[in-house]
């Protein structure tokens, strides 16, 4: 019988520090990829922004300022709401998304898009009731900067909950001294830098333990398995900081929105644990499996 | 070569737990020693920044 050969001590102590170094690696792929996302994928943002939910809520309290209006100024609520719809609400978080991410771009546009209320202020000056309770030449100003204007101030605040004019002053300035668009391009192949290492030290691992394949196998295992743990204790931490309810206590609106950004990204993060740890107990079985047929051979041979 | 490379051994289902340990135990440090200044300076953000 040919002499049993495995990876000597030496060898394991090397798989070892390597497979400590992969499950740090492979964490660090997975958290990239999840900041990387929440800092770069418009997309993301647009589904969350344009979400049935959310809509409805701003749809909510848009409804209750123009109703609050309605009874000051003396005006049919459905002349204000008619231009206000869930398309036209998620049109315009499309456009403030666009606008925000732009502001980590080349040549960032400081102003945030504001909503057009010039057809709004015409049609609650041509309300009857309106009309009936304004004096003429009181009309145009009720209807424009008290009327009309804070409808378009309550739909800015509705879609972009956060001070706009701290962002248009302060991104300019941070503009001039960092470089945030190259970061940005960095930013992107973090999670790419992370994968490479990973396979790198995969391969390193498959190399100090050339002399028994299913060693490799128990290595990368165990490192895979304990990323995927590592994962979900990032998760449990961010789960403990509950930021989503410290926005709670001031917007409930960006509260539902920054829920179901965390919920997008613990969904990806998870599948992402769960692959790994999969993939990590199938190697280890494949491992165990192995050194179980070596054990019946030895004893076989001893006997 | 020691018999004892040769036994499938039931602890190595538990290595992953024994090299996660290190992190978890960072983590959970973190969060005990620097969790509320964390808190206090994302909130204190979030009043800067949220429109109520």
């Amino acid at each position: 019988m040919s002499k049993i050969r495995l990876p000597g001590r030496a060898a394991r102590l090397v798989s070892g520090v390597l497979a400590f170094l992969l499950m740090l690696t492979l964490t660090s792929t997975c958290l990239a990829w999840q900041v990387n996302r929440v800092a770069t994928d418009s997309d993301l943002h647009g589904e969350i922004a344009t979400d049935s939910r959310i809509t409805a809520m701003q749809m909510e309290r848009v409804r209750q300022r123009v109703a609050e209006l309605a009874g000051e100024y003396h005006f049919r609520e459905e002349t204000a709401m008619q231009f206000i719809t869930e398309e036209s609400l998620a049109e315009y978080s499309r456009e403030v998304i666009a606008w925000w991410m732009g502001l980590l771009g080349e040549n960032p546009e400081t102003e945030a898009p504001q909503w057009d209320t010039s057809e709004l202020e015409q049609a609650i000056r041509e309300d009857a009731l309106f009309q009936e309770h304004t004096p003429a030449n009181m009309r145009r100003t009720t209807a424009r900067d008290l009327i009309a204007y804070e409808i378009g101030m309550e739909i800015n605040r509705a879609v972009l909950p956060v001070r706009s004019d701290i962002l248009s002053i302060a991104m300019p300035k941070v503009l001039e001294k960092v470089a945030v668009p190259v970061y940005m391009r960095y930013l992107a192949m973090v999670p790419i830098l992370c994968a490479g290492a990973s396979a790198v030290l995969a391969l390193l691992i498959l190399l100090a333990t050339l002399r028994r394949a299913s060693k490799a196998a128990r290595y990368i295992g165990i490192a895979l398995a304990a990323a995927a743990l590592c994962i979900v204790t990032v998760g449990v931490v961010v789960y403990l900081l509950d930021i989503t309810g410290m926005i709670g206590e001031i917007s409930t609106l960006l509260a539902a929105q920054v829920s179901l950004l965390t919920k997008r990204v613990a969904l990806q993060s998870g599948l992402f644990a769960a692959g790994c740890l999969a993939a990590g107990l199938a190697l280890i079985a494949l491992h165990q499996k192995d050194m179980r047929r070596l054990y019946r051979i030895r004893r076989s041979v001893q006997a | 070569m020691s018999k004892k490379q040769f036994r499938p051994r039931r602890r190595t289902w538990l290595a992953p737990l024994a090299y996660a340990l290190p992190v978890m135990a960072l983590a959970a440090a973190a969060l005990i020693l620097w969790g509320d200044q964390i808190r206090d300076l994302i909130g204190i953000a979030v009043k800067l920044a949220v429109i109520s």
